[in-house]
């Protein structure tokens, strides 16, 4: 086996912690235990610790398997794509004064959507980015052809009306987010006091973004579209 | 210190009394407690052997954690024992005369011709 330096070893274990699901605060932990333990000692982490990461994560037995319950607390970001797709959809009507027609094509994509986010973030977790990612990708397409292609009118309403039911379907969840991740107990201060806490501005930054990008990209969309001949 | 190497089974064996042992002297971190087992004649423990064994400690109630910054470096994590943990000690620690004075008998017996 490769002997790794310091800085190898403890990328890898940060890769074997996320690979075993440790939450945020045993990531800390363990991180901040083999750094004082190599620090006091004098020691290399290979010295200390072995020299496979993956087997002192093993023996700590941190982390946990996704539960079908934590994987479904992800399901607070289906709103926001659903949000995305309204928005966009609803300028454009807006801007050429036709109304919003909620198609079966729009049902079709959230259910799509669902599963996709459900099966994006429980492959996220256990450390298989890459298929992930080609899970969401492949999803995101499905949807948006769903909703392109399945044109059965169900309702139709005012594009207005739509564009402010979409920018609600963004902002709840933005919302609920952004107060979880204020009231949340900071996980690294106790352990690193030098740790900084993110002010409020950049916690409600960090998820309002998407929203703004939708709406500034949505009016984009709906002013070229209709600069169009 | 004694420089002697034990057999690991016996360690596996004692190591988490020893610990629980240290511990009861108070507030106490990872690399105080391996540098106290080491002078007690235990051999040198390793981080990736100590700490998991503290964390099946913790995880059983025998011990409590709390971070305290550290003087330059990164912050520590002190252990110390719960009420569990004391009576636990006491416990195992009276089996364990026992088990030795057993053994130490059965052992000190004369071999047959």
């Amino acid at each position: 086996m490769k002997h790794l330096t310091d800085e190898e070893w403890k990328t890898e274990l940060l890769l074997a912690l996320t690979g075993a699901n440790a939450s945020e605060r045993e990531v800390a932990e363990t991180l901040a235990e083999v750094e004082s333990f190599c620090a006091d000692s004098g020691q290399s982490t290979v010295e200390a610790f072995g020299e496979d990461p993956r087997a002192y994560v093993r023996r700590l037995g941190v982390g946990h398997r996704t539960s079908w319950r934590e994987a479904a607390e992800h399901a607070i970001h289906v709103p926001t794509l659903l949000g995305i797709f309204v928005v966009t959809d609803a300028a454009v009507r807006a801007a050429a004064g036709e109304p919003f027609t909620l198609r079966w094509g729009h049902l079709a994509a959230a259910a799509v959507l669902c599963v996709t986010t459900f099966a994006f973030f429980t492959l996220f977790v256990r450390g298989r980015a890459v298929l992930a990612w080609l899970v969401g990708a492949a999803g995101m397409t499905a949807a948006i052809l769903a909703a392109v292609q399945v044109t059965a009118p169900l309702a139709s309403f005012s594009a207005w009306f739509a564009l402010a039911g979409g920018i609600a379907l963004m902002v709840v969840p933005a919302t609920v987010n952004t107060v979880q991740a204020l009231r949340a107990e900071p996980v690294a201060q106790d352990i690193d006091p030098s740790a900084g806490r993110p002010g409020t501005w950049a916690v409600a930054a960090a998820h309002y973004g998407v929203v703004v990008v939708a709406l500034v990209g949505a009016t984009v969309l709906a002013l070229v579209l209709r600069g169009l001949p | 210190m004694t420089t002697e190497t034990w057999p690991s089974e016996w360690l596996r064996g004692v190591l988490e009394l020893c610990v629980l042992r240290l511990c009861a002297d108070g507030p106490t971190y990872g690399y105080a407690i391996a540098t106290r087992l080491a002078e007690a004649g235990l051999g040198e423990v390793k981080g990736g052997t100590l700490y998991p064994l503290l964390g099946r400690l913790e995880s059983a109630g025998l011990v409590e954690t709390r971070w305290r910054p550290g003087e330059q470096g990164p912050g520590r994590k002190y252990f110390s024992l719960t009420p569990l943990g004391l009576e636990t000690l006491r416990t195992r620690r009276a089996q364990w005369g026992a088990f030795t004075t057993t053994t130490t008998r059965l052992l000190s017996l004369e071999e047959a011709p």
